[in-house]
Parts: structure tokens; sequence; C-alpha cells
């Protein structure tokens, strides 16, 4: 069985830290049946509240049945709580984090503080009230996002800021105590409401509108109208005003759940990130823990003056498309003018700019790219072109020829001594800077395509991501992809 | 850089063949479905048959060629894989950068005597560098030599 670094999966019976009699182990607050209760309820009700509604309102036989199912339901979770409650138990033992659950199933897990990647605590509204907190734990190349390696789910705030200090600077935390505390930033409130409204999810509120558009017209058919051509130029209008008047609300309102009050500051060689209005969320992230800092400036946050900064672990693995990682903590509205003096203080030893003077990609991926772009938003214009039969609709493909084009001149990239920093983007460009020691493997990549162009693709796999160079003339390739390589 | 072993072509005919049998079952039957209804049964059956033979022929041909492309080397200071027919591509794991090396064998690589070699760095939780094909002895050699090299505890990942 391969388990993550660090994380060591023990059966209970087999090899077991259980002979420590000096250390007992210790159990969630007695709170934690009442903490993880209601929102584990809560979350059961969000799932089926349709089929709770259907159950009152039909009351008949299928509505009871609809009821049972619910009923079911909440009691599993009932069930899961109590269960939690009962069998979780931990200590700290020989250095490092043990971890005792499950029933049936017992699985004891120990966590070196060497391995460990960031330590959180969380503090909903119910922990609030009960003057408790989350302590979550990620490692290394772990369970994905699914869930912390370490989670204990209701402790006091003194118990859980001890164990934070010792995890996250094990032997050292009377020390840590004494260093200053560096604040580098923090979001006001406009400029929360700010990063919501550049967030834009309007996409997703046109979907939810159209399906309850579309909800009403199953249940209701002579309130809506059937198709969009029945509906007159006022109400077409109206429903697009709809969904973006919604977008930007569900986007601000989500931004200010979420980024309320963040502030991040450093103590010591640890980032320490907070944020949060109801779910107060509290991150330590020692330096050398940090794999990689995404800049974020989606077209509106730069027209703005703004971007976001994503820092990533190597807790945060994201099995996708070069480029895409998941991202551990967040700063969401950073001044462009700033940029470089925040991504500085998480990486001190930044020897390159960031906010320009890098090198482009290649003349012949720049036409790939407007090749790609038109071929793509070809395919959507010929799919629109069935529901709405106009000839002005193939412009679209025109529109993805020039998004391709303004994407492919904004790449840039650049690998010095110790960093790597790629840029992409156009609508919504990105920055990524990578510290080259943070590399675990190189790849060269070349397709027919590449190969008719002459031209290569450099792929670099981190802990948490992967990250492609732009495309670049085949010799540039093979020499940067030789570079990092040879020297890391 | 050296090559796999020969045995590998076999082995990967043989997954390829059982493939055609057993994978492509469910596209089969829905294509047969889908043209039985608008063509007739000659049709559906002639397209259905080329689509089974040209399957057939890739499961041989493809391993030979794929043979061919594949070459490894292990470096004092790094593994290099070189791979891919139609799409090229070099992979090169430092090996102060490997976590842990597992070897594998499914039944067709077990009744070949052969191995398969799993390098895994701090990138994620899938191989970074694969070795299919390899002598189950040299994989068992290979595993014990790259993670002698693997890292020790707390480097930052």
């Amino acid at each position: 069985m391969s388990s993550p670094a660090g994380l060591a999966v023990l059966t209970m019976g087999s090899e077991s830290t259980s002979s420590e009699p000096a250390v007992p182990w210790r159990h969630l607050h007695p709170a934690s049946l009442v903490v993880n209760l209601i929102p584990m309820t809560w979350r059961t009700f969000l799932r089926f509240w349709p089929l709770l509604v259907a159950s009152f309102w039909g009351r008949s036989a299928e509505g009871a049945v609809n009821l049972l199912f619910v009923a079911l339901f909440f009691a599993l979770a009932v069930f899961r709580t109590v269960l939690h409650f009962a069998t979780v138990r931990y200590r700290m033992a020989n250095g490092r984090l043990e971890i005792q659950e499950g029933l049936i199933a017992r699985v004891e897990r120990a966590l070196d503080p060497a391995r460990i990647q960031n330590v959180s605590i969380v503090q909903n509204v119910f922990h609030k009230v009960a003057g408790l907190v989350e302590l979550r734990v990620e490692m290394a190349g772990a369970t994905g996002m699914a869930a912390s390696d370490g989670l204990l789910s209701a402790l006091s705030v003194a118990e859980a800021e001890a164990l934070r200090s010792q995890l996250g600077r094990p032997g050292a935390h009377v020390a840590a105590a004494a260093a200053p505390e560096e604040a580098i930033d923090n979001a006001g409130i406009l400029e929360i409401v700010a990063y919501g409204v550049s967030e834009g999810r309007v996409g997703a509120a046109a979907v939810a509108i159209g399906l309850f558009l579309d909800a009403a017209n199953q249940l209701s058919p002579s309130l809506v109208p059937k198709s969009a051509q029945g509906m007159g130029p006022f109400a077409v209008v109206g429903v697009v005003l709809l969904a973006l008047a919604g977008g930007y609300a569900l986007s601000v309102g989500t931004a200010v759940l979420r980024w309320y009050g963040a502030r991040w500051w450093r103590v010591g060689d640890h980032l320490h990130f907070e944020a949060g209005l109801f779910t107060r969320r509290r991150m330590d992230i020692p330096l050398k823990k940090l794999q990689m800092v995404q800049i974020a400036e989606p077209i509106l946050r730069r027209a703005m003056g703004f971007a976001t900064l994503l820092f990533d672990t190597a807790a945060s693995n994201a099995p996708g498309s070069p480029g895409e990682v998941a991202t551990e903590a967040c700063v969401p509205m950073v001044g462009a003018e700033d940029v470089p003096d925040r991504v500085r203080a998480a990486f001190p030893s930044l020897d390159t700019t960031i906010d320009g003077d890098l090198l482009p990609c290649a003349p012949w991926a720049v036409a790939r790219a407007i090749g790609v772009g038109t071929l793509q938003w070809l395919a959507l214009a010929a799919l629109v072109h069935l529901a709405v039969p106009q000839p002005t609709v193939w412009a679209l493909a025109v529109v993805g020829g020039l998004l391709g084009f303004l994407d492919a001149r904004r790449q840039g990239w650049r690998v010095t001594e110790r960093f790597i920093v790629v840029r992409r983007g156009f609508l919504a460009r990105n920055t990524w800077v990578l510290p080259r020691e943070k590399v675990q493997s190189v790849r060269w990549t070349q397709g027919p395509l590449l190969r008719l162009n002459r031209l290569g693709r450099v792929v670099i796999w981190f802990p948490g991501g992967r990250l492609a160079l732009p495309d670049v003339a085949e010799a540039e390739a093979a020499a940067v992809f030789g570079s990092l390589r040879d020297r890391r | 850089m050296q090559q796999l072993d020969p045995r590998v072509v076999t082995l990967w005919r043989l997954q390829g063949v059982v493939s055609v049998f057993t994978s492509w079952v469910p596209i089969y039957l829905g294509l047969g479905w889908f043209l039985a209804g608008r063509f007739g049964f000659v049709v559906t059956v002639a397209a259905l048959g080329t689509l089974f033979a040209l399957l057939l022929l890739r499961a041989l041909v493809w391993p030979a060629l794929q043979f061919r492309a594949f070459r490894y080397a292990i470096r004092p200071h790094d593994l290099v894989v070189e791979q891919g027919v139609i799409f090229r591509q070099t992979i090169c794991v430092p090996r102060d950068r490997i976590q842990h090396v597992d070897t594998r064998q499914g039944w067709i690589e077990r009744a070949l005597a052969l191995s398969r070699l799993l390098v895994y760095t701090g990138a994620g939780l899938s191989a970074d560098g694969s070795l299919p094909g390899l002598d189950a002895d040299e994989a068992v050699r290979l595993r014990d030599e790259l993670a002698r090299g693997a890292r020790g505890l707390d480097d930052g990942v």
C-alpha cells in the first residue's frame, strides 16, 4: 500500500503506537455532537429540500416515501456524527500527531510535523457559539481535495492553538511566540465586493435562471413562454439583465462570505492567512512548504488595477491539465503595483521580475493559437447556428481567432537561476511563479502539429500540480528542457 | 539509451487483443444498434467487421512501433524516458526527487515474466515515470537501485 510521505496509516492490531502509555489519548470536545450535528443536518437539508417540499406538497403515498427517504438520511447524519465523536482519539506522542478513528475498520494515522504542508483552524458559527474550532492538517501528495489528512472537528481554542503551535513549528513554539508579527496585507469590504464583481458568475446564474424557467414551464406552462421565440424583445432583455444581476449578486455574496476580513501576515518563517464571515478559516503555511504562487488577473479585475494571489503547497494535488492547480490559500485583492512585493514576501529569494519583461512564445505559436481559437469558436458557432440560423453567427469564429491571438501575444515565460515564471491568458490572465528547487520532473512533448511548426513544449511537474511553458521554437524548448533537467 | 525487453511487444499485443474482445464490446453493441436501425443488417455487419479488423490490426502492429519509440536511461543523477509514436515525449525525473518506486505485475506480465516499474515523486498520486515490460528480475534490481537514491525527510515538499 502506498501512502503519502510522512503519513503512516496503521491498522490496529498490527504495528501500533499505542505502546506509548505515558501520553494519554484525548477525545473531541463533548459539544462536538451538537457542533457537527447541526451543519451535517443542514447539509442534508440543502441536498434534499426539493424532496422534502414535494413530500409535504403532495401529501400522497409517494410523499410519505420521500419523507421516509429524507428521514433515513437524517438518521445517517446523526449516526455518522455520533460515530465520529465516539471513535476519534488523538495525542501528540513521539513528536507526531497520532489520530485514531473508525469502529469496524479502525485506522490510526501518525502525522509527522516535518511532512505537514499546512495547518488550518476553522471556526463556523456553530463552533463560535460553543467556543470551539476545527483543526485541519494537510500532508503532501495526500488524499487530494476530498478531506484533510488530520481532521479534529471540535477542539477548544486553547487546545487547537497548542497543537498548531507544536505541528507548525515542531519543538520551537516557545521561540515562535517571541517572533514579531509582520502584517503584509488585508482586504476591506469594498475590495471584497470588487473581487466578487470581477469574479463574474454570470454563466452559473444564467444556467440557474434557465433551469428555473424550464422548471416553471413544466409546472405551469401558461405562466412562462415556451421558448425564446415566444418571448418579446423586452422579455429577452429582462432575462439577460436578470442573469447578469443574479450572477453579480451571487458572486459578491460568495466573495463576502469567503473573504470578509481577509488578512495575511508573517511570523518568522511562516505565512498566516485568515478570512471568512460566518466560517472563519485561519491557515499557517511554513515558507519552505510553499510550492508556487499564482497571480490571477481576470480582465475586469485587471481593469480595476487589482490581482488575486493564490498560494499552493504540496497538499493540493490537482490531476488536471497543465497549469491547473488546487489552491491552499488566497489573498483576494492586491493592488497591481503591490504584487511584486507581495510575491517577494512569499519568496524572499525571488530573482526575476514578474510584471513584464518576460520572453514571448514563438511566432508560429501565435499563428497556431489563432487557428485553434478560430476552430474552437467555429464549433461553437455551428452549435449556435442550430438554434439561431443567422449567417452573422459565423462571425463568432473571428472572435475566437482574435481571442487566440490576444492570448498568445500575452503569453510570457522566464527561467532564471532560482525561479520559473509563466504567464498565460487574455480574458483570464494568470502568472505562475515557481521555485526551481520545487521541480519534481520535467517533460518535453511534441505532437505532430508542434513538430510540423518546429515548436516544442516543456511541462514541469511540481508538488501540487503541473505547469506548461508557452510553446517556443524547438531549439529553445530543448535548451530549456536541458537546463531544467541538468540543474534544478 | 536502453530499449525495453522485446517480450513487451508480445505483452502489448496480448493486452491489445484482449481489449478488442472486451472493452470494445459496448461500442460494438451501441454502434450495431444505431446502424441496424438505419442501414440494415448487411451494412451493419460490414461496418462492425471493418472496425473489428482495424482494431485488431492496430493491436498487432502498433506495439512494434511503440517498442521502437520507447527508450530509457538510468543515469547517475536522473531517470530519462523517451516514448510516443505520434506524440513524442521525453520525461526526466531527477533521482533525488524520487519518493518511492513500485514494481507491478498483471496476469499477462506474470505469464511472460515481465514487470512494470513505477517511479513516484512529490508531484502527485500518479507515477511520474513508468517503465513497462522490464524483465522481472531487472525491474527489482532497478527498483532497489532507484529507491537507494530516494530523498530523505523534510525537504520542503
